[in-house]
């Protein structure tokens, strides 16, 4: 027993120290190492926008995952930060969308796939069959090399959307605007807090006295399916709205489509919601959302 | 002296890739070109040195039976203090070295001879041992991006970590002759797998001859 202690005790001494040495070291390098980072940042910014000296991050929403951070460069335009995956690894690289809606610069950050092969997204060849293009393309894969660069161009894409998004008057009105297709009549939607054990609720909105507005992201059969549901204080879905979807024609989109809605809108809390037939795996995941958001709602409540 | 006999060891007798057959994972992992191989070979001798001499300094006082815990603890602390001093005060270090850093923590040659010699051995002969055992380390992940490099890209060739400025790069193999196979995982399985039959070949002719003068 003794011994145990003893051993306990030396391996907590031990854990303390170099815990407190840990702490020590990084309390006088975060600053630093933070301070090199932007640096680098700005330096490989400026590749994409060399007249460009101050660049400032922005919020966005981007739901195939792939665009990381967006850069506001000046009046210039903007920088995307992406990341897709390549034929081995992933592939890291920046690209820059000039205010006049063209390809401003493109430069591969990181890149570990096949020699002669998936490598090439870092030619200069790839590089100038893209810079100079207007943001709707087409954007050229690589013969022989589809799959990096297919997913280069996928990369690409995602930043145009999101472009895109910011330059048509930026993503909260577009939040906005969706809100008010269910809550007409509401002047201001506040966030609130709610408990969600399902992860599918992103946030909650309490639309005045009408009801609550709850953003719900679940996994579709291809993507992830963004989509707000609304409630009102009488328990019933006050309305539903797809602002993320991006599934197969005539089977998983059927989500976004009237009947569906109209299957769900108006219905009390209670359910039950239906799933689509042939749909099966798109709907039940909705569903599922819907769900969560209905837990989440009484939750608040 | 002595220990100053056991750091001219044979690179081949103990050699802890193809000898012993430690650190494997990050051998086969990093090895696809020279630059890789020698910024991961002198990442390894530096940490390997020091975690061995701070081994053999607290020796006498760790408890026996949690001596496993506390190397860890002590390999892990090392390596992450090594790694935010290299970030803050290095950047150049960090830009060629800066991935595989956090990979010697996990690497089983730190913790192998932490167990197997420095535990048991005084300071001075701990910091050759771990000198040595780091450069026989380098010297294999050499040998084998050597020959990935060179199969896979028809290239040889090394740069300077600090600056990237090319130190030599030659074209041996034509373009069209080259085998990217070898840059993928099962270039690293094949060669590896080729050069430990070569070493062992080369050990046991080596034994047979001791055994004969016996």
């Amino acid at each position: 027993m003794k011994k145990t202690i003893t051993l306990t005790l030396f391996l907590a001494f031990v854990s303390a120290l170099a815990g407190g040495i840990l702490a020590y070291v990084n309390s006088i390098t975060s600053p630093i190492i933070e301070e090199k980072k932007m640096a680098v940042l700005r330096e490989s910014l400026q590749v994409i926008f060399p007249n460009t000296q101050t660049f400032t991050e922005t919020t966005f929403v981007d739901s195939t995952g792939y665009v990381v951070t967006v850069y506001q460069a000046g009046t210039d335009g903007y920088a995307f930060r992406v990341k897709v995956q390549g034929y081995a690894n992933p592939i890291e690289f920046l690209v820059g969308i000039k205010s006049d809606s063209t390809i401003g610069g493109f430069s591969v950050t990181s890149v570990n796939d096949t020699p002669g092969i998936g490598m090439k997204v870092k030619d200069d060849a790839f590089k100038t069959s893209l810079v100079g293009k207007s943001v709707d393309g087409p954007f050229d894969t690589i013969s022989g090399a589809t799959v990096s660069s297919g997913a280069v161009v996928e990369g690409i894409k995602a930043s145009v959307e999101v472009y895109k998004a910011i330059i048509q008057g930026g993503v909260p009105d577009a939040l906005k605007t969706n809100q008010l297709k269910i809550f007409p009549n509401v002047t201001s939607f506040t966030e609130t807090q709610f408990t969600d054990p399902s992860g599918f609720v992103l946030k909650a909105y309490k639309a005045d006295t009408s009801g609550y507005i709850l953003s719900v992201r679940v996994a579709g059969f291809k993507a992830n399916i963004d989509f707000l549901i609304g409630i009102k204080t009488d328990n019933t879905v006050a309305g539903f709205v797809v602002t993320s979807i991006k599934e197969t024609p005539g089977y998983g989109l059927k989500v976004s489509e009237a009947p569906f809605i109209n299957s769900v809108v108006g219905k009390p809390i209670t359910g039950p919601f239906d799933t689509i037939s042939g749909a099966t795996s798109t709907s039940s995941s909705v569903v599922k959302g819907i769900e969560a958001a209905i837990a989440a709602y009484q939750s608040i409540k | 002296m002595k220990s100053l006999m056991k750091f001219s060891l044979n690179l081949l007798k103990e050699n802890p890739v193809f000898g012993l057959y430690l650190g494997i994972c990050s051998t086969l992992a990093i090895t696809t070109n020279l630059n890789n191989a020698f910024g991961m070979g002198v990442s390894v001798i530096i940490i390997l040195t020091i975690s061995n001499i701070i081994i053999s300094a607290i020796r006498k006082v760790t408890p026996d039976e949690i001596r496993i815990p506390v190397y860890i603890v002590v390999i892990a602390t090392l390596v992450k203090s090594v790694e935010l001093l290299i970030r803050a005060y290095a950047p150049a270090i960090d830009a060629a070295l800066g991935v595989f850093i956090p990979l010697i923590v996990v690497n089983c040659i730190i913790l192998g001879r932490a167990e197997a010699f420095a535990s048991k051995n005084g300071i001075v002969a701990s910091a050759l041992d771990g000198l040595n055992m780091g450069l026989a380390y380098t010297v294999s992940l050499a040998a084998m991006s050597l020959i990935r490099e060179l199969l896979a890209t028809g290239f040889i060739s090394l740069s300077n970590p600090f600056n990237d400025q090319i130190i030599f790069n030659i074209h041996i193999i034509p373009s069209d002759y080259i085998i990217p196979l070898f840059k993928e995982p099962i270039g690293a399985f094949l060669t590896f797998a080729f050069l430990a039959a070569g070493v062992g070949y080369i050990r046991a002719k080596e034994e047979a001859k001791l055994a004969e003068v016996k």
